[in-house]
């Protein structure tokens, strides 16, 4: 593939729109990967990183991804996920810094962060979970753009039908409708989910190997073997979630009980 | 003498007195008068004397029950908690850290509550047997407070003086950093504010104690506006503070309330967590935090109607007092039609994210149809006390407990993308109403709404129509009764122990009437009156038999 091209494919109007500061694009992309960030943080921070750090070193790290985006060059073949991974680090490691500089009682910032606590840890290289947190921030994002522009029941219907895998007769008896109508409306909800799908991986992705991930997930398919491989996707996505929010409810109740 | 004598010289008196003259009679006659007032005085006297004996004894009976009571409670207590201990330990044992902590953490408060009681038995019941009830009402308001470690030692120091108000606690602070001062105003303060009875929360911001101008300018921008709803009792602002007084409301926040009833309902059921479901509320529960939600929401039709609104939606922010949820917070309040731009202040996972969206767009608040955010958290707010945790991912977040669906899909209306949500509060509240007040909300589709109920069928082509009429035919359920608030079985929470605020879920079934009580001060009054009578006969026959002898 020639480097013009690839060029072109990474111009997407996402990165159009970082660069004009368009404080949207913002929070589209906090809202998408800050999830994905505050995970890995928390996990390379080893329990040691608070709620309110993590939450800001979240927004900092996107932050930087909005100052860093004029300097960026797509053309180097850096994937989407490296790059955000790599800005991750280095807010990280300024935070660690911060924190050495702090107990030393000097100013001095000179801890370089690879060589130090980046160093120790070998979660910190990106791994098969964080590729498929990503590809999962970018399907998430695809489904609330879909919800976005779906009607409220046919979105519903399709939600039941694909992410809970309820049979569609039960659906119908619960929006009062018969099987062909829920069929329909999950009919409608799919097409668009496919096309903002589409769009999400466009917008996330720097290098071909990642806008061919949703093909390899089976994402590209027939309605049915498209369904199965979204529900999967999103169930296990949700797993991931959930042991997030496990892992800072329980550093949250930590908080509490130190506060007696 | 005795009756029988009397009643054998009755004549003979009569027969004397009627020879006695004009002079007798009047003089006798005096005499009555005279010995009726004198006897009227003293019947009044023993009256009260009558009602305070019984008052005295109301008052040993009152400390002598709250005695029994606190050593019940004690004794409850503590031996509750100690059969909690050995479930821990099994609970560790079958090396279930979590149930075990919580287990654990019931027996401490548990043994915590009975030494309040142990407390309040020993030292508090006869200090208010000895009359001291305003002392004993003091410390009953600070020690749960000493107790739980959160005392505040500045109290007592300049920052916490107001005038006209005597502050009694220190509530923990939210989110904006203000101090929260529970205060009893004094009577002249009463008449100003018109506030006849109760506490109120003077929220205090003090540029000493760390606030920052922007939030002070906030709030007191925010009060302008919640003062129109009749709010905001008293305010005042001076070079170093600005505070404003509401209404206290006594009970729990939301937060802390349906967390309690989630964990309580999670020990019951420790085992079932294997399922990929996990049980949730029961009936009554259910119903119960919805109908709390529901106050919410009708607050908010209010609110809205009055042109505001909240923005801070969230658990935290709404007070279960009495079995009602009452919105608290008024510092985020705004016109909606503000011209100013949105910020984005309020709590994450209970904020709209469009809110966040429009605000980083400069949209104006005028511009949008901004009631529909509190919206947003009016629906986060009924996942959280369905679920028991926030909604982590906005309207996509999944449910993990057991609840019924179209309580769900309220939820989720009231979340869903700006446009596709309620258009109004009024409407989130028919659909709530008819969940909790229209039979077992377990049996209710979403179908059934009736948000759901226009413009459903127009969309529809003949086949699908013919096809949902069979399918409805078939259908097992029944149809739901029109919603009607008075046979509402609402769950209300009964207070268990005055004295640490523990409450227990009650369904309210129509009592059968009983008979009113007899008031003590009535009784010694009817006791006075009949001695006074008695009395009375007794003088009367004494001055007959007086005059017989002469
Ligand atoms: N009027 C009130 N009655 C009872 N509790 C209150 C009242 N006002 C506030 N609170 C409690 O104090 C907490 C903090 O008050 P709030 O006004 O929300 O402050 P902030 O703006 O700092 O969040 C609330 O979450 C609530 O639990
Ligand atoms: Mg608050």
């Amino acid at each position: 593939m020639s480097a013009p091209l690839i060029m072109h494919q990474v111009d997407t109007s996402f990165l159009r729109r970082l660069r004009a500061h368009d404080q949207s694009a913002w929070f589209e992309l906090w809202e998408a990967f800050g999830p994905v960030i505050r995970a890995m943080l928390a996990r390379w921070g080893g329990g040691r990183l608070g709620e309110e750090t993590l939450r800001d070193l979240t927004q900092d790290t996107l932050a930087a991804l909005d100052h860093s985006i004029d300097r960026f060059d797509p053309t180097r073949g850096v994937r989407f996920s490296t790059w955000l991974l790599a800005i991750a680090k280095h807010v990280l490691g300024d935070e660690f810094d911060r924190r050495f500089a702090q107990k030393r009682g000097s100013g001095r910032r000179g801890v370089s962060l690879d060589d130090t606590w980046m160093g120790q840890s070998r979660e910190a290289t990106p791994d098969v979970e964080y590729e498929r947190r990503i590809l999962g921030a970018k399907i998430h994002a695809a489904v609330r753009a879909t919800q976005k522009c779906c009607e409220f029941v046919h979105f519903e219907a399709y939600r039941m039908r694909v992410l809970e895998s309820k049979p569609g007769r039960d659906i119908g008896v619960l929006l009062g409708v018969s099987e062909p109508t829920v069929t329909r409306h999950c009919q409608r909800v799919r097409t668009v989910l496919r096309d903002s799908l589409r769009t999400a991986v466009e917008e996330w992705s720097f290098t071909d190997d990642e806008r061919s991930e949703p093909r390899d997930a089976g994402l590209v398919a027939d309605d049915a073997a498209f369904d199965d491989a979204l529900g999967e996707i999103w169930r296990a996505q949700e797993e991931l979630l959930l042991r997030d929010l496990a892992m800072r409810d329980a550093m949250v109740r930590d908080d509490r009980s130190t506060d007696h | 003498m005795t009756e029988l004598d009397l009643a054998a010289a009755a004549p003979d008196i009569l027969t004397r007195f009627s020879a006695l003259g004009p002079l007798a009679w009047v003089l006798s006659a005096v005499g009555v008068i005279a010995a009726s007032a004198a006897l009227i005085a003293f019947g009044m006297v023993l009256t009260r004397l009558g009602v305070a004996v019984a008052l005295l004894f109301a008052h040993i009976g009152k400390a002598v029950r709250g005695f029994g009571g606190d050593l019940v409670r004690f004794i409850g207590g503590f031996i509750v908690s100690l059969l909690l201990l050995p479930v821990a330990l099994a609970r560790l044992v079958m090396l279930k850290p979590v149930p075990a902590r919580a287990c654990l953490h019931s027996s401490w408060r548990e043994l915590r509550d009975a030494g309040r009681a142990l407390i309040s038995a020993l030292l508090l019941r006869p200090l208010q047997l000895l009359g001291f009830s305003s002392i004993v009402g003091h410390v009953a308001a600070r020690l749960p407070v000493a107790l739980d470690g959160k005392e505040h030692t500045s109290l007592r120091s300049d920052s916490a003086v107001f005038e006209g108000y005597t502050v009694l606690r220190e509530l923990a602070r939210g989110g904006s950093g203000a101090r929260l001062l529970v205060a009893q105003p004094d009577d002249r303060t009463r008449r100003r504010i018109s506030l006849a009875h109760g506490l109120v929360v003077i929220k205090s911001f003090d540029f000493d104690e760390g606030t920052r101008l922007a939030e002070m300018l906030r709030e007191s921008r925010s009060l302008d506006s919640a003062r129109t709803l009749g709010l905001v009792l008293d305010h005042e602002a001076s070079q170093r503070r600005f505070h404003y007084v509401m209404r206290y409301y006594e009970g729990v926040d939301l937060g802390k309330f349906v967390r309690t009833l989630h964990e309580t309902a999670a020990s019951a059921n420790v085992d079932a967590h294997a399922f990929d479901r996990t049980p949730g509320l029961d009936r009554e529960r259910l119903v119960l935090v919805t109908s709390l939600v529901r106050d919410i929401v009708a607050t908010l039709r209010d609110w809205h109607g009055a042109g505001l609104m909240h923005k801070d939606i969230k658990p935290e922010n709404a007070i279960v007092h009495e079995g009602r949820a009452t919105v608290v917070d008024l510092g985020l309040v705004t016109p909606l039609a503000s011209q100013m731009t949105l910020t984005t202040h309020g709590t994450e996972y209970f904020r709209d994210p469009e809110l966040v969206r429009q605000a980083m767009r400069g949209t104006r608040v005028s511009e949008v149809d901004a009631a529909r955010f509190d919206l947003y958290g009016a629906g986060a707010v009924l996942y959280f006390v369905l679920e028991g945790t926030f909604p982590a991912h906005g309207v996509l977040s999944r449910f993990r407990k057991e609840s019924p669906a179209c309580l769900q899909w309220i939820a989720r209306r009231a979340m869903a993308e700006f446009d596709a949500r309620y258009a109004n509060a009024d409407e989130m509240l028919r659909d709530l109403d008819h969940a909790i007040f229209g039979g077992d909300p377990a049996a209710v589709r979403p179908a059934d709404l009736p948000s759901m109920r226009s413009g459903v069928e127009e969309a529809k082509s003949d086949e699908e129509r013919f096809l949902d009429a069979t399918l409805r035919s078939d259908s097992v359920r029944t149809p739901v009764p029109p919603p009607d608030a008075t046979t509402s079985t609402r769950p209300t929470l009964r207070l268990i122990n005055w004295w640490t605020g523990a409450y227990r879920v009650e369904t309210v079934r129509p009592l059968p009437q009983e008979p009113p009580a007899v008031r003590p001060r009535a009784l010694a009054a009817a006791i006075g009156v009949l001695i006074m009578a008695l009395l009375a006969l007794g003088a009367v026959v004494g001055i007959a038999a007086t005059l017989t002898n002469q």
